[in-house]
């Protein structure tokens, strides 16, 4: 049986996607999120990260909740309700993103809905089409992200946990805490006495300051 | 200042405790990364090769091989979308993996 090829672009390659808001690509899809995506969804909604856990992500606030007839969670009678923070999985569609072992990327064109209205075209760039997306700081959040992700699947660092645990680390470790930074802040700020902040970029690197002495510890020698 | 022994349970093995939330991080953290959890479990993911076949099928063609090596983010795929097939290697040729793209995110994670 012969399958459709992947197409792989670079960032130059020929490509352009016009979207025509049929909306089809909002159905029956895995949308993963990521710290920095729940952040951002948060903000708009005006809730706090645990509550868009709660409210609408599944596994663990992972990836977005679907509805029963495979629908977005946050699709609405007129499109995307979230599209100004809507996460990278959606900005980057019909592409999805891979980065390799020298930094490189690959960028794999998604098999489009036989529905779709969408229309592709080669009159611009990978580049300028993602950039059109505001992917900028969700690729750079992510790559953050992923950098602790490697630290906690490297054991045996030489940081010895009483030289990477902090003051402000929970008493005990709730994996929620690598997933919903509100969550993770509070803790922390809980015995600073500072504020949780409610801007985006300075809840991420306050979580990610966390979660990296957190991976310290969980990976250090015994 | 706590301990790091106040972040394991009481009673358990600390080694054992650390490890299972080490895991149970990463793949908290890796699920919203778009890495697939079957590759967090595999302990030489840092040594792997993607390969792209034509078809579902052991045998398809080989499309293209990318190395992905200790770094992959911002994957996502469409899980009634891609059939193409992906197969993890070891860096001594020894197949680790296999799975069709719609399998990847079928499950829960």
């Amino acid at each position: 049986m012969t399958t459709p090829l992947p197409v792989l672009h670079a960032r130059a390659s020929a490509f352009s996607y016009r979207c025509r808001a049929c909306n089809r690509c909002c159905y029956d899809k895995r949308i993963q999120v990521n710290p920095y995506e729940l952040a951002r969804l948060s903000r708009q909604l005006g809730c706090s990260t645990s509550a868009v856990i709660a409210n609408f992500t599944v596994d663990g606030g992972t990836a977005l909740a679907k509805r029963p007839d495979t629908a977005c969670v946050f699709l609405g009678p007129n499109g995307c309700t979230v599209h100004a923070s809507r996460p990278l999985a959606c900005r980057l569609y019909p592409l999805g993103r891979i980065v390799q072992a020298d930094g490189s990327e690959v960028f794999i064109e998604l098999t489009p809905d036989p529905e779709t209205k969408g229309l592709y075209g080669e009159d611009g760039t990978v580049a300028a089409y993602i950039e059109s997306q505001g992917v900028a700081p969700y690729i750079a959040a992510a790559d953050r992200y992923y950098a602790v992700l490697t630290r906690l699947l490297s054991p045996g660092g030489t940081v010895t946990p009483s030289e990477s645990l902090g003051d402000s680390v929970a008493d005990e470790i709730d994996q929620r805490v690598f997933v919903d930074a509100d969550f993770a802040v509070q803790i922390a700020a809980a015995r600073s006495g500072d504020p949780v902040p409610r801007e985006v970029d300075e809840l991420m690197e306050r979580h990610l300051a966390l979660i990296e002495r957190l991976a310290d510890v969980l990976t250090a020698r015994q | 200042m706590p301990n790091e022994d106040a972040v394991l349970k009481q009673g358990e093995p600390a080694v054992t405790r650390r490890e299972s939330v080490r895991l149970a991080a990463a793949l908290a953290l890796g699920a919203g990364l778009g890495v697939p959890p079957a590759l967090l479990g595999t302990p030489n993911m840092a040594r792997m090769q993607w390969k792209i076949y034509k078809g579902l099928t052991d045998g398809g063609a080989l499309v293209e091989s990318v190395e992905i090596s200790d770094n992959l983010t911002a994957f996502v795929m469409s899980a009634a979308g891609q059939r193409a097939q992906l197969k993890w290697y070891s860096d001594t040729g020894q197949e680790v993996l296999n799975m069709a793209m719609p399998k990847m995110y079928g499950g829960k994670i």
